[in-house]
């Protein structure tokens, strides 16, 4: 309640991400949740991983690709690479021949309300 | 830190969090921990489940290395889970304001339980309580899922189900191949009189299946069809070709990211991100910084 800020609930999309919704969307259908405790969760789950990752990761990777698709809607950039590769600092080098990826706005923390 | 550490950060951030904002907040005042921490326990099982973090505690993971091991154990931990929410829904039908102070020793127990299912997991049976005395160890998790309510099962068996409906399933198979021999049998009996009874001609049976295509079957043999069809079947095809290039719906590796930068220099892109999840090959894959490049073909 005391933060106001918004934060992106684009994460909610990723693995830990998925595995809160699907364990909330249960216990929330069985009734063993609110509505308002499901969302407290989720926001909180926002903050707490827009936090951790810009906070507590310092790992770098480059990357290249052809791009498939690229589409910018609602200040969300969305490619799809073919034949990606990822390389992390490590040397680390994954390979993957269609990858998706969407990316919001890191300079605009704070979405206007507005819509 | 790695991937492992920071997805256990965010469980245990989230928890501790959310445990001490509920009592500030008139909507989820009456919000029982136990249930905070039963979400901690079913969201870090399935992060388990999907690999995404190691196991925390050292005994069940040697105790899950052996099947049979691992269903007992699950089955023990299911059954704590139900033991709690059921007993969360009889507070629930009660007065809350009276029961609050009874809940912390009641919704105590399950945590308790635990050494029964460390005992369970030395291949013994792993409902000690268990009444009906079966000998073999499968009959007893049978037993106790297909007591649970079917909405309750599917919330603690995220896992696939690798013991419950077997039996079922192995009387069915027996039953199966016999009634499909049956089955076909009796098609082909049902096959021979139809054609034996109306003794179609080939060209009268082939093209009409439906009926409202009568026109353009006709159509198709006068032109002779083998041009028409090549179209046909091409644009189908064409069909076919659009949706496999969306490629939107089925994507297995992803990137959720924040741009700071996305620049374009003729037919190329580059990219600066930061604070993004890769999820690639099935391993999950942290970064603060990443820069791309993307050639546009």
């Amino acid at each position: 309640m005391a933060n106001k800020q918004n934060y992106y609930e684009l994460y909610r999309k990723s693995t830990i991400g998925e595995a809160l919704t699907d364990t909330l969307e249960e216990l929330l259908i069985n009734q063993y949740i609110s509505n308002s405790l499901y969302q407290k969760i989720l926001t909180q789950f926002d903050k707490t991983i827009n936090e951790a990752l810009s906070n507590t990761v310092k790992a770098k990777t480059t990357f290249k690709g052809n791009l498939h698709t690229y589409r910018f809607c609602d200040n969300v950039w969305t490619f799809i690479l073919d034949n990606a590769q990822f390389k992390t600092e490590a040397n680390e080098i994954v390979r993957v021949d269609r990858v998706k990826i969407v990316a919001c706005d890191a300079n605009v923390q704070d979405p206007p309300p507005s819509k | 830190m790695s991937v492992d550490s920071v997805y256990k950060y965010i469980v245990f951030d989230v928890i501790r969090n959310i445990k001490s904002n509920i009592k500030n907040d008139s909507d989820t005042e009456n919000v029982d921990e136990s249930i905070i921490d039963e979400i901690q326990t079913m969201w870090l099982d399935r992060l388990t489940q999907q690999g995404a973090i190691s196991q925390n505690d050292p005994d069940e993971t040697t105790a899950t290395q052996t099947q049979p091991q691992q269903s007992a154990l699950s089955t023990v931990e299911h059954e704590n889970v139900r033991n709690t929410l059921n007993s969360l829904i009889q507070l629930n039908n009660k007065s809350q304001t009276t029961t609050t102070t009874t809940t912390s020793s009641t919704f105590g127990n399950p945590q308790q339980y635990l050494p029964p299912q460390k005992e369970a997991s030395n291949g013994t049976s792993p409902t000690i309580n268990s009444s009906n005395g079966n000998n073999n160890s499968n009959n007893n998790n049978n037993s106790n899922n297909n007591n649970l309510p079917s909405s309750l099962r599917s919330i603690m068996n995220p896992m696939p189900q690798n013991d419950g409906t077997l039996d079922e399933s192995d009387n069915d198979d027996e039953n199966n191949s016999n009634e499909s021999n049956n089955k076909d049998n009796i098609d082909k009996l049902i096959i021979d009189g139809f054609t034996k009874k109306f003794n179609f001609n080939e060209s009268e049976v082939i093209p009409q299946n439906d009926g409202l295509n009568d026109d353009d079957d006709l159509d198709d043999e006068e032109i002779g069809g083998g041009v028409n069809k090549v179209e046909e079947d091409s644009l189908g095809s064409d069909l076919d070709d659009d949706e496999d290039d969306d490629p939107d719906p089925i994507i297995e590796h992803f990137v959720l990211c924040q741009y700071e930068k996305v620049s374009r220099i003729k037919n190329k892109r580059k990219c600066n991100f930061k604070d993004g999840i890769m999820h690639l090959n099935g391993k999950d894959t942290l970064f603060n910084k990443a820069n791309g490049e993307m050639v546009w073909m």
